[in-house]
């Protein structure tokens, strides 16, 4: 027997989740948008960088690490290598930055622009926004440069990007890490209960949730002698008190015990495996520091309001926690700066819950948002650490910011009735032997800078054309 | 309507058998042929693939239904519902997909632990390798937990070597009783099971929807399934009962609900020459309350206890093709906009 030939179903490829098709009107208006934005942006000296849609998946993964790692439209192309669509435009900004600007006879100071789609693969956790299949981001980068003007500067200029487009009710939310790192260097953490603190930000800013964060610091074996299984607790006990060589031995000794020469390491050695498991019986930080450092956050993260207020708020827990007031300082001398002269007065509100916990962040973070309900429309911050993330030789001072543009189009108040639509001129020809007639007499008009279309007989209105001539 | 089943492998033997036990036995003329019926549903094509390739075949259209293991269904389905599973859970070929480490890794117990070492090995600029069949499902398990930097390395033999060859730090398998990876020196992590699978019985509902005929067949073979797969856990009883009246004897059974069956018991009057009090009594009960209910009918005056295995329990209707057909009246649109 022969397995019947499969019956032919109708099975339209159909345009794929998150992607969307623009009309010539949708089209014409996001692009006199984006050429508005490319000017403004421009008047401060921001030249146009355009970067490849493609690139290594490797040059996103150490920036973003795996925020937007699982969202990356990742592949191997056909020789093998492993490549993304990029999800952002920074890491390609300053990849250009190292291959060209770094060795160079002095260090310079680059403004660079840009505008272009990416892509972020919805994975239907979050709601699917503007921010997931392909969107479009505009924006902008300040490299070189650690003085507050360029702070000053690239926040003005993010502080300018909804305004010139006839947006107006929208806020600027600003907190900034060294503020957060002078106070946290007051409660001596290890590296990683500070970055596990930094992470948990936003959700510290209740009192409620400082417990959760505590419990979940305690599963992640961040607090000294929690979370450890029964056989753990045992061997912990017998090293104790023990200094750390002798710990190593006794674990080393431990290890030969209970396993043969066949037991496979992986790529580790014995030395690393003991040295891991020694400070994981040890434990990290006391429960009690780690929980230090978690209120001082949590007073940070609540910190809320206009600036002036929310500056003293800030001021208070910095001197209660008896921190290094720089960071501090200039922080209020930035605001100092900017906070009182358009575009940023009255727009800019403090909130530290903001603060993320990637670990080439530092100083100024903040985003843009739009209306009652807080939609961001774009955001950014200071990265000095990036460059060396990124495989460069050394801190490289940055600064930069992204809009979304599908986002600030949605926030736009609603376009003018007015008809925008060219004057089209429909030739039709008079009779069927008169084609050529009306082939000449549409080049003519297109000739004189017209717009022509010949009437193929396709039996559409004559409405839609400004005029119909007959030859 | 094609149904499409594994040739061979973990699943291949298993489905054959799962199938003559649902009273859908596949006739395979030969063991070379690619080919067979299933004389119960006439007008099935039974095809014979490599449980790897089996959710494509039915993805692209190639075959109406399938069975596969959920675990395939799972790592090679595209996330737009061409293929969906009409039943989950077939009750056999469980096994789960684990991650495993080296035994010598003394420091690692959970999946956290895991995280941890992931992180210590990129601060020194180095990625853990992780071997695995599955590289799909394994990438969204790992970040949906925080797990960001690592490599995977594709494998399809015996993964279980990675660690001892050196070319993976960890592996991702299929693990059925845990005995592979232990005589491999591997152990699994707390919190480290990425899915738990079993065979599932699977559908191309744009291909069913476009024949009628089709549609009724794959309806048939579910309904088979389904009904057999809900009589496995009962018994049916039956005993003769001496008594007064059809309700003095019902009475006597209920006395104990808990035992007295499903949907309580069903009695009828045994006409017999001698005597004239005799009923049958009939009742469906879980299997592991047999010698409960035994106990029970010989304490109310029961005797000749004799219990069946049930072939088939049928409802009203077919809950598992109901779903199904409900599912996909609502997956019918185009992809909608997040406008």
């Amino acid at each position: 027997m022969i397995a019947p030939a499969a019956p032919v179903i109708p099975n339209p490829v159909r345009r794929l989740p998150g992607m969307r098709d623009a009309s010539d009107a949708d089209y014409r208006h996001r692009r006199s948008v984006e050429f508005r934005l490319s000017d403004a942006i421009g008047r401060y000296g921001y030249q146009r960088l355009d970067v490849p849609i493609l690139e290594a998946t490797e040059l996103f993964l150490r920036k973003s690490g795996g925020d937007l790692a699982s969202q990356m439209y990742s592949f191997s192309d056909p020789g093998s290598n492993s490549v993304s669509l990029r999800p952002e435009f920074t890491s390609a900004i300053m990849r250009h930055y190292l291959e060209t600007a770094v060795g160079a006879p002095s260090a310079q100071t680059v403004r660079w622009q840009y505008a272009g789609p990416v892509f972020r693969y919805d994975l239907g956790n979050p709601p699917p926004g503007d921010n997931s299949g392909q969107f479009t981001q505009v924006g902008a980068e300040l490299i070189g440069s650690t003085s507050i003007l360029a702070d000053a500067e690239l926040l003005s200029l993010a502080a300018d990007i909804p305004s010139e487009l006839g947006i107006t009710e929208y806020r600027i939310r600003l907190a900034d890490l060294d503020v957060l790192d002078s106070v946290l260097d007051t409660v001596g953490l290890s590296e990683r209960a500070r970055a596990f603190i930094v992470a948990n930000m936003n959700r510290i800013s209740g009192g409620d949730n400082l417990a959760a964060a505590l419990r979940r610091a305690d599963e992640l074996h961040i607090v000294a002698g929690n979370g450890l299984q029964s056989d753990e607790v045992n061997l912990a006990d017998a090293v104790s008190g023990l200094p750390d060589s002798l710990a190593r031995s006794v674990l080393s000794g431990f290890m030969q015990w209970n396993t043969s020469p066949e037991t496979p390491l992986g790529r580790r050695s014995p030395d690393e495996i003991v040295d891991r498991l020694l400070r994981k019986l040890r434990g990290g930080d006391a429960s009690d520091t780690i929980e230090r450092g978690l209120a001082l956050a949590g007073q940070l993260a609540r910190v809320n309001g206009s600036p002036e207020s929310a500056l003293q708020q800030v001021r208070d827990v910095v001197s209660s926690a008896g921190a290094d007031v720089s960071a501090c300082n200039r922080l209020a001398d930035l605001i100092g700066l900017i906070g009182t002269t358009p575009p940023v007065a009255g727009r800019l509100e403090l909130d530290f819950s903001l603060a993320r916990g990637i670990a080439y962040y530092n100083g100024i973070i903040f985003d843009v948002v739009n209306g009652p309900g807080a939609t961001i429309l774009g955001g950014g911050g200071r990265y000095d650490a990036l460059a060396r993330a990124l495989g460069g030789p050394d801190i490289v001072p940055a600064l930069g910011f992204a809009y979304t543009l599908e986002s600030l189009l949605s926030a736009l108040p609603p376009a003018d009735a007015g008809d925008t639509r060219p004057d089209v001129v429909l030739v039709r020809q008079e009779s069927p032997d008169a084609g050529a007639a009306a082939l000449r007499a549409a080049a003519e008009i297109r000739k004189q800078g017209g717009i022509a279309v010949l009437d193929v007989g396709d039996g559409g209105s004559d409405a839609q054309y400004s005029r119909t001539i007959v030859v | 309507m094609r149904l499409v089943i594994p040739s061979d492998g973990e699943l291949g033997e298993p489905t054959m058998r799962f199938l003559a036990s649902c009273g859908v036995k596949v006739n395979r003329p030969n063991s070379r042929r690619y080919t067979g019926s299933i004389p119960a549903i006439p007008g099935v094509d039974v095809l014979f693939q490599r449980t790897a390739d089996i959710t494509t075949k039915v993805e692209e259209g190639s075959a109406d239904m399938g069975i596969t293991g959920f675990d395939r269904l799972m790592e090679y389905r595209h996330d737009d519902d061409s293929v969906v599973a009409v039943m989950e859970d077939l009750e056999f070929g469980r096994c789960e997909y684990v991650l495993a480490v080296p035994e010598s890794w003394l420091d690692v117990t959970s999946i956290d632990d895991l995280a941890d070492l992931a992180l210590e090995f990129h601060t020194r600029g180095r990625q853990l390798r992780i071997a695995t069949k599955y590289p799909r499902l394994l990438r969204r398990y790992l970040f949906d937990r925080g797990i960001n930097y690592f490599t995977l390395v594709a494998a399809s033999g015996t993964l279980e070597a990675a660690p001892i060859a050196g070319y993976a730090d960890l592996i991702a398998d299929l693990s059925a009783t845990g005995t592979t990876l232990r005589e491999n020196r591997l152990k699994t992590l707390e919190g480290g099971t990425i899915l738990t699978s079993q065979a599932c019985l699977i559908a191309n509902p744009a291909a069913l929807l476009h024949d009628p005929d089709a549609m009724m067949m794959a309806q048939s073979l579910t309904e088979m399934l389904e009904a057999h797969l809900r009589a496995e856990p009962y018994y049916r009883i039956t005993a003769n009962v001496q008594g007064r009246s059809p309700e003095d004897v019902s009475a006597m059974i209920l006395a104990r609900p808990e035992i007295a069956g499903i949907q309580g018991p069903t009695v009828a009057r045994v006409f017999s020459v001698e005597e004239e009090d005799w009923y049958a009594v009939s009742l469906l009960i879980r299997k592991n309350r047999l010698l409960d209910v035994v106990t029970h009918l010989r304490e109310c005056g029961g005797v000749d206890i004799a219990a069946a295995q049930l072939s088939y329990l049928f409802k009203g209707q077919s809950q598992a093709f109901d779903d199904f057909l409900s599912r996909i009246a609502t997956n019918n649109g185009g992809p909608s906009d997040h406008a």
